[in-house]
C-alpha cells in the first residue's frame, strides 16, 4: 500500500463533506465549522462526503457513467501501481468531471441547505436543525420562537428594531453596571461569545440606588468589551414608533417589545 | 416660526411603517441586530445620543422627575442628513 496515494484519495473522498461544512456553516454560524480536534472534523466531514459519493454513484448512472470501484481498490492495495495509472490515465477526464461536478453540488448542497433552514425556520422550530451559536440567537431574540421559550412575546422578532444592554462587570473600585445600544458581537472560534460592542454607553457603580441622577457618559463612538469582564447581561428589545407630525417633523418614541 | 430644515417636505403626516424591519429573505437570512431605520439613527452620533436618552427615559417611569427636569421618552430627528435618509426610504 502506498500511503502517499492512499492519503491523496482520502482527501478527495473527504473534500465533498469538507466544501457542504465550508458553505453549510457561513456568516454568523461560521465558527461551527471550525472543530476541537481532528477527530469529530474527521466524523463531521466524513458522514456527508459517503452521503455525497453514494448520491453521485447512483447518479451518474442516468448518464450511462459508472465508477469503477476496482481501481479506487487496486490505487489503494495492488502492487502494480503503473497498470492502475494507465486505467486512471484513459478515464481522465471522466474522473475530472465526476468530481468536479461532485464539488459543485456538496457546496451548493450546504449553501441552499443553510437558506433553506434559516428562511422557513426550522432552526428555531426543531432542535435537530439548530445551530451552535446561542448567543446569536440570543442577541437576535429568534430564541422567543425556540418551542421550549417559557415567554412569548406578541410581537414578531422581526419586530425588534433595537437592542438595549446592561451588563455588570466588577472592577477594585467596585462593581459597575454599564448600559448601551448593542451594536455588535465576535465569538471566538469556539462558539464562546469573545467581546460585545455597544454605543452611547454610560456607566454608574451598583451601590447606587435608583433613580440614578448621573449617570457618567462614556466617550468615544464604541465601547468594546471583553465576555470575560462581564458578569452578566440584561437585554431590552425596543421597536420604534415613528410618527411624522403636523409640522412634518419625524418624531421618534422607542417602545418596549411586548 | 418653524425650523424648515427639521420638517420633510416627502413625508405626509402619519405613521412611518415599513415592512420587514429587520430585513429576511431567502437570499438574505441573517437578520441584522438593527433595523435599517435604527441604524439611520444609531449611526449619527447627535441623533443616537438622543435616542439612548429617549430609552433611558421610558425606562425610568414616566412623569417621574429627575433632576429637577420632566423625562421625555419622545424626540423629533433634527439632523437633516437623518432626515433625508428617512425619505428615502419612503
Amino acid at each position: 500500500m502506498n500511503i502517499a496515494i492512499t492519503t491523496f484519495i482520502l482527501a478527495v473522498f473527504l473534500l465533498p463533506g469538507l466544501l457542504f461544512r465550508r458553505f453549510y456553516y457561513t456568516e454568523e454560524f461560521s465558527k461551527q465549522y471550525y472543530r476541537n480536534n481532528f477527530f469529530e472534523l474527521f466524523f463531521s466531514t466524513l458522514i456527508p462526503s459517503i452521503i455525497f459519493h453514494i448520491i453521485w454513484y447512483y447518479f451518474i448512472k442516468i448518464f450511462n457513467y459508472h465508477v469503477n470501484l476496482l481501481i479506487i481498490g487496486d490505487l489503494l492495495v495492488s502492487e502494480n501501481i503503473p497498470n492502475v495509472f494507465q486505467n486512471i490515465n484513459k478515464y481522465a477526464s471522466q474522473i475530472f468531471l465526476y468530481n468536479i461536478s461532485l464539488f459543485g453540488f456538496s457546496c451548493l448542497v450546504g449553501f441552499f441547505g443553510k437558506k433553506i433552514i434559516r428562511f422557513f425556520i426550522f432552526d428555531r422550530k426543531y432542535k435537530m436543525f439548530r445551530f451552535k451559536n446561542s448567543w446569536h440567537y440570543l442577541f437576535s431574540g429568534e430564541f422567543f420562537d425556540f418551542p421550549r421559550a417559557s415567554f412569548d412575546i406578541t410581537d414578531k422578532v422581526d419586530e425588534i428594531e433595537l437592542f438595549y444592554v446592561d451588563f455588570i462587570t466588577d472592577t477594585s473600585e467596585g462593581t459597575i453596571i454599564y448600559e448601551g445600544f448593542l451594536v455588535d458581537y465576535e465569538l471566538t472560534p469556539y462558539g464562546k461569545l469573545d467581546y460585545i460592542i455597544v454605543k452611547d454607553v454610560e456607566r454608574h457603580f451598583l451601590k447606587e440606588d435608583l433613580p440614578i441622577v448621573d449617570n457618567y457618559k462614556i466617550p468615544g463612538h464604541v465601547l468594546i468589551v471583553p465576555f470575560q469582564s462581564i458578569i452578566n447581561i440584561n437585554l431590552t428589545f425596543y421597536k420604534l414608533d415613528i410618527e411624522i407630525n403636523q409640522e412634518r417633523e419625524i418624531v421618534i418614541e422607542p417602545i418596549l417589545i411586548e | 416660526m418653524k425650523n424648515n430644515n427639521l420638517s420633510s417636505k416627502l413625508l405626509h403626516p402619519g405613521k412611518f411603517e415599513i415592512a420587514n424591519k429587520r430585513k429576511h429573505s431567502f437570499w438574505n437570512n441573517e437578520m441584522p441586530l438593527t433595523s435599517k431605520r435604527a441604524r439611520f439613527i444609531i449611526s449619527n452620533e447627535i441623533e443616537s445620543k438622543r435616542l439612548a436618552n429617549a430609552v433611558r427615559n421610558g425606562r425610568a417611569e414616566k412623569g417621574t422627575n429627575i433632576s429637577n427636569q420632566i423625562v421625555e421618552n419622545k424626540f423629533t430627528i433634527r439632523t437633516k442628513a437623518v432626515i433625508s435618509q428617512f425619505e428615502k426610504m419612503k
